[in-house]
């Protein structure tokens, strides 16, 4: 069953409030500080949702699948948004050239400067 | 209400309970300000989330408390309790590393699932049964921990914290006006309206406390 804050989060009506408080400074809530707990968790939801929608939008999704239809389901939003970090994590990771030559490789080192 | 199993218990009603709200409207009173309305027998209620005064009164109150236990004899730190059961054969630290490897096991599936084709129903709804029983597994892992470290001074003080807080920020609705609903904290600790307490309990969750949502 899906969890009705983040049903709520992704939904037009709040998406469209979402980028109206980025672009114009539209008031989401009452209070404009010390927000509550589930108000942080809800503007969490909205930027997941609103990457979410851009990515798809955009067509930045890799191999990993969403669409309008799969965003629904939280389980496969879950499932994307682990796939999008990970597969993140390895990209930033620099890869070690492998030396296939079968030649025994030297690294040189610049020494230190010695005071 | 006094420990930390029925918090857990506390939690998962609170996700029921959000589930339960499927009207937008009611969602959306709940997260356009810091307060929440609540009708116990009639009488209407609020709590909201503490202003800086009131977080100060609590930190206050926290601190001599912290102070009173650690000079009663009969309460023991987090770290001594975990020291006595591992004399006793159970491994604290080893139960909160299998939190965390259970973790790693649903990131692992939850990776396996993003490329499955939507079509792949059958395979998709076998990994996410899987996942489900995962976050099981997890939850009972969870909640023998906080059984065992129920008695250490730090989950006393997280407790007794929880309940001052409680006590600050409940008021009633009395003439038109918002009121407090009791004048000391002896007088809310000696209250029987259990109903009360819980409904503020389930409302304040969800302003101040780290529930699972």
């Amino acid at each position: 069953m899906n969890n009705p804050l983040r049903s709520l989060a992704r939904s037009e009506y709040a998406q469209n409030m979402y980028r109206a408080s980025k672009e114009n400074g539209i008031k989401l809530f009452v209070n404009d500080s010390n927000l509550g707990h589930l108000q942080l968790v809800y503007l969490s939801f909205l930027s997941v949702y609103d990457s979410i929608y851009t990515d798809i939008v955009s067509d930045m999704l890799d191999d990993a699948v969403m669409d309008m239809e799969r965003i629904k389901d939280d389980f496969l939003v879950d499932c994307y948004l682990t796939y999008k970090r990970k597969n993140r994590n390895k990209k930033d990771k620099p890869e070690k050239k492998k030396n296939l030559s079968g030649i025994p490789s030297i690294s040189f080192v610049q020494p230190k400067k010695r005071r | 209400m006094g420990n930390e199993k029925s918090k857990e218990i506390l939690q998962k009603d609170l996700a029921k309970k959000l589930q339960q709200l499927n009207e937008k409207e009611q969602l959306e009173s709940l997260i356009k300000d810091n307060k929440i309305e609540f009708e116990v027998k009639g009488i209407k209620y609020r709590v909201h989330k503490p202003n800086n005064f009131e977080g100060l009164q609590v930190r206050k109150a926290r601190t001599k408390k912290y102070i009173e236990l650690l000079k009663d004899d009969t309460y023991m730190l987090r770290e001594q309790l975990i020291d006595l059961y591992k004399g006793k054969g159970i491994d604290i630290e080893q139960l909160e590393e299998d939190i965390k490897e259970i973790g790693l096991q649903i990131e692992d599936i939850q990776e396996k699932v993003a490329p499955i084709p939507t079509e792949s129903k059958e395979i998709i709804s076998n990994y996410e049964q899987q996942v489900k029983d995962l976050v099981q597994k997890q939850s009972e892992i969870s909640i023998r921990l906080s059984e065992l470290l129920e008695y250490s001074v730090e989950n006393e003080i997280l407790e007794f914290s929880n309940l001052y807080l409680i006590y600050n920020v409940l008021e009633k609705l009395e003439d038109d006006k918002w009121i407090k609903c009791f004048k000391t904290y002896e007088d809310f600790l000696a209250t029987e309206n259990e109903t009360l307490i819980l409904e503020a309990t389930y409302n304040l969750s969800m302003l101040v406390f780290k529930a699972k949502i």
